[in-house]
C-alpha cells in the first residue's frame, strides 16, 4: 500500500512568459489524503492539470502509479471546479454520472453495459445520490452537484481522485459532508483535494502541501505562521470557519485520525 | 395544396427537401444550442457565401463550392483556435465576413450578367432540384448517421469537454467532427432558407424543444417535428401567398418559439394554481 501514486520531478510549468509552477518535487503516497493549499493564482489547478495529463509541463516529469499521465486515465478521477461545465444542460444524474464509464470504450454505437450500470449504481448508493437519479442537474444545490460529480468521478473506478476546489460554492453544512465522504473514501483511494479554504482542509488530510508557484511545505498539516508567511505573503487568519477544529499548531492534539 | 402536391414536381421536392432539412436543423440545431455554437454555425453558414461566388466564377454547380467552402471555415476555425489560442469568437467573425467579401468579389468577376443570388441568401423551398435532394438525402443520412453512432461521446463532450479529456477520449477530433457536421447541415439548408436565415432554423426549434423537456435525445426528436412543422407551414404559406419561402419558414419558426414560451408560462402557471 505504501508505494507512491504519484512522482513529480523538477517539475515546471509556463504560461507563455508567466511561470505558474517552479521547480516542483513532490512525490504522494499511495493511500495519501494531500491537501494543496495556497493563494489564487497560486498554481493549485495548474498541478492538479499536469497531473491529470490536460497540461505538458515545460521541464521535470511526473508520473502516476509509474505511467504517463497521458496513459493513466483509468487510474484517476477528477472532481472539476464547480464551474466548468453549464449547468443547464439537458442531463440527468444518471446520465452524468454514466459519463465516467465512457472511457476508452466510446467508439461507434457505443452502449453501456451491466457492468457499468452496476458500478454507477453503487457509487451513487456510496454518495447518497441515488434518489436523485432523474433529476434534472440544474435544478440540485451546489452540495448535491458536488457529490454528484464526485460520483461521476469515482465511477471510472480510480485509484486516485482529484478534486479541484470541491467546496467553493457549497455552503457550510454540506461542506462538511463533502469532507467526511472524502475521509470515509480516503481509507480505500487515494485522494488530492485543492482548496483555498485551508482552514477546512487542514483538519481532514493526513498531508498538506503548500503552493505558490512554489512547493512551500509538504508535510503533516500543523504548519506554522512562518510557512503561512510565505506562502501568502502575510499573517493569515487561521481559524476555520464553520468547521469544528483549528489548524493552528497548540491544536493539533485535539486532531481526530 | 394536397392535389397541387400531387401534381406538380416542384411541390413534391419542396416536401422532401422539407422534411431533409428537418432532420439536419433538428439534430445538429440541438447540438449547436446546447454548446453554444449559434455564432459560429452563423459564421460557417456565410463563409459558404464565398464558395457560391466562386462556383460561379469558375462554372462549377455553386452548391458544392459551397460545401467546400464551409467544410474548410470549419477546420479552419478549429485549427487556427488550437495553434494560435485566439478565440473562436473573433475568428467566427473574420471567417464570416470574409467569405460574405470574397463571394462578392467572385461574382463581379463573373463574366456576363450578374446572377441572382437571393435564392442562395434568402433560399427558395419551391426551385429545390432532384441532384438538390439526392446532395442533401447523403449528408442528412451521415450527419445522422455519425450523431446515433457516437451519441454517447458527443453527449459527454457537449457537457463537459474538460472531463472528457481526463477520460482521454479524443476531443480535438470531435471538435473537427462537429463542426464539419455543422457545415454539412448548413449546405444542406441553404437551398431551403438560405445563408442569412439559416441560424433561425437551426436554434429554433430546439431552443423551444427545451422548455418542455430536459432529455437530449428528446430535444432532438422534437425540435426534427418542430422543424417539420415550420417547414411545411412555412412551404403552404409560400405557395399559397406567393411569398418568399425562407421568410416564411424562419418567421413561423420565430411564431413557433414564441408560442412554446406562451404554452410553457400557461402550463407553470396552471401547476402552480394546482398547489
Amino acid at each position: 500500500m505504501h508505494g507512491n501514486a504519484i512522482e513529480i520531478k523538477n517539475l515546471s510549468v509556463w504560461y507563455g512568459n508567466i511561470c505558474a509552477l517552479s521547480d516542483i518535487n513532490l512525490n504522494i503516497e499511495e493511500g495519501d489524503f494531500l491537501g494543496i493549499i495556497g493563494p489564487n493564482g497560486g498554481g493549485k489547478s495548474t498541478l492538479l492539470k499536469t497531473i491529470l495529463g490536460l497540461i505538458v509541463p515545460a521541464k521535470g516529469t511526473i508520473t502516476v502509479f509509474g505511467k504517463d499521465p497521458s496513459k493513466a486515465a483509468d487510474q484517476i478521477g477528477y472532481v472539476p471546479q464547480f464551474s466548468t461545465f453549464d449547468h443547464y444542460f439537458p442531463a440527468n444524474v444518471g446520465e452524468v454520472v454514466m459519463m465516467g464509464r465512457l472511457g476508452r470504450k466510446s467508439s461507434f454505437f457505443h452502449k453501456y453495459d451491466d457492468e457499468d450500470k452496476s458500478i454507477v449504481r453503487r457509487v451513487m448508493d456510496e454518495l447518497e445520490v441515488a434518489a436523485l437519479r432523474k433529476r434534472q442537474i440544474g435544478g440540485l444545490s451546489g452540495g448535491q452537484i458536488q457529490r454528484v460529480l464526485i460520483a461521476r468521478a469515482l465511477s471510472v473506478e480510480p485509484r486516485v481522485l482529484i478534486l479541484d476546489e470541491p467546496t467553493a460554492s457549497v455552503d457550510d453544512t454540506s461542506k462538511l459532508r463533502i469532507f467526511d465522504i472524502l475521509k470515509e473514501l480516503s481509507r480505500k483511494i487515494t485522494i488530492i483535494i485543492a482548496s483555498h479554504d485551508m482552514g477546512a482542509v487542514s483538519s481532514y488530510v493526513k498531508n498538506l502541501a503548500c503552493l505558490n508557484r512554489e512547493l512551500h511545505y509538504h508535510g503533516e498539516p500543523s504548519i506554522g505562521p512562518a510557512v503561512i508567511d510565505r506562502l501568502y505573503g502575510c499573517p493569515v487568519d487561521l481559524i476555520a470557519h464553520g468547521v469544528p477544529h483549528r489548524v493552528l499548531p497548540r491544536h493539533m492534539e485535539e486532531k481526530h485520525d | 395544396m394536397i392535389k397541387a402536391l400531387l401534381e406538380y414536381n416542384f411541390l413534391q421536392n419542396a416536401l422532401l427537401a422539407s422534411i431533409l432539412a428537418s432532420m439536419a436543423c433538428g439534430i445538429i440545431g440541438t447540438i449547436i444550442v446546447e454548446k453554444k455554437l449559434v455564432m459560429l454555425s452563423g459564421g460557417i453558414a456565410h463563409t459558404s457565401f464565398g464558395g457560391i461566388g466562386l462556383g460561379y466564377l469558375i462554372g462549377v454547380e455553386p452548391i458544392i463550392m459551397a460545401l467546400v467552402f464551409s467544410v474548410s471555415a470549419s477546420i479552419g476555425i478549429v485549427t487556427l483556435n488550437r495553434r494560435s489560442k485566439t478565440n473562436t469568437d473573433l475568428l467566427t467573425g473574420m471567417f464570416w465576413s470574409a467569405g460574405m467579401a470574397l463571394g462578392v468579389l467572385f461574382i463581379a468577376f463573373t463574366p456576363g450578367y450578374p446572377p441572382d443570388m437571393s435564392s442562395y441568401l434568402f433560399g427558395n423551398i419551391l426551385t429545390v432540384t432532384r441532384s438538390d435532394l439526392i446532395m442533401m438525402l447523403s449528408l442528412v443520412v451521415l450527419v445522422t448517421f455519425l450523431i446515433i453512432a457516437l451519441f454517447n461521446t458527443m453527449r459527454a463532450y457537449i457537457f463537459d469537454e474538460e472531463f472528457c479529456r481526463v477520460l482521454k477520449i479524443k476531443t480535438v477530433l470531435l471538435d473537427y467532427l462537429l463542426f464539419i457536421l455543422i457545415a454539412l447541415t448548413v449546405v444542406v439548408l441553404i437551398r431551403v432558407v438560405g445563408i442569412i436565415l439559416v441560424i433561425a432554423l437551426l436554434t429554433a426549434p430546439p431552443a423551444a424543444v427545451r422548455l418542455f423537456t430536459y432529455d437530449l435525445k428528446k430535444i432532438m426528436i422534437f425540435s426534427v417535428l418542430a422543424g417539420l412543422l415550420y417547414c411545411i407551414t412555412g412551404l403552404w404559406l409560400s405557395y399559397s401567398l406567393n411569398i418568399s419561402s425562407g421568410a416564411a419558414i424562419i418567421l413561423i419558426s420565430i411564431l413557433g418559439y414564441l408560442a412554446s414560451i406562451l404554452i410553457k408560462k400557461i402550463i407553470s402557471s396552471a401547476k402552480s394554481a394546482k398547489r
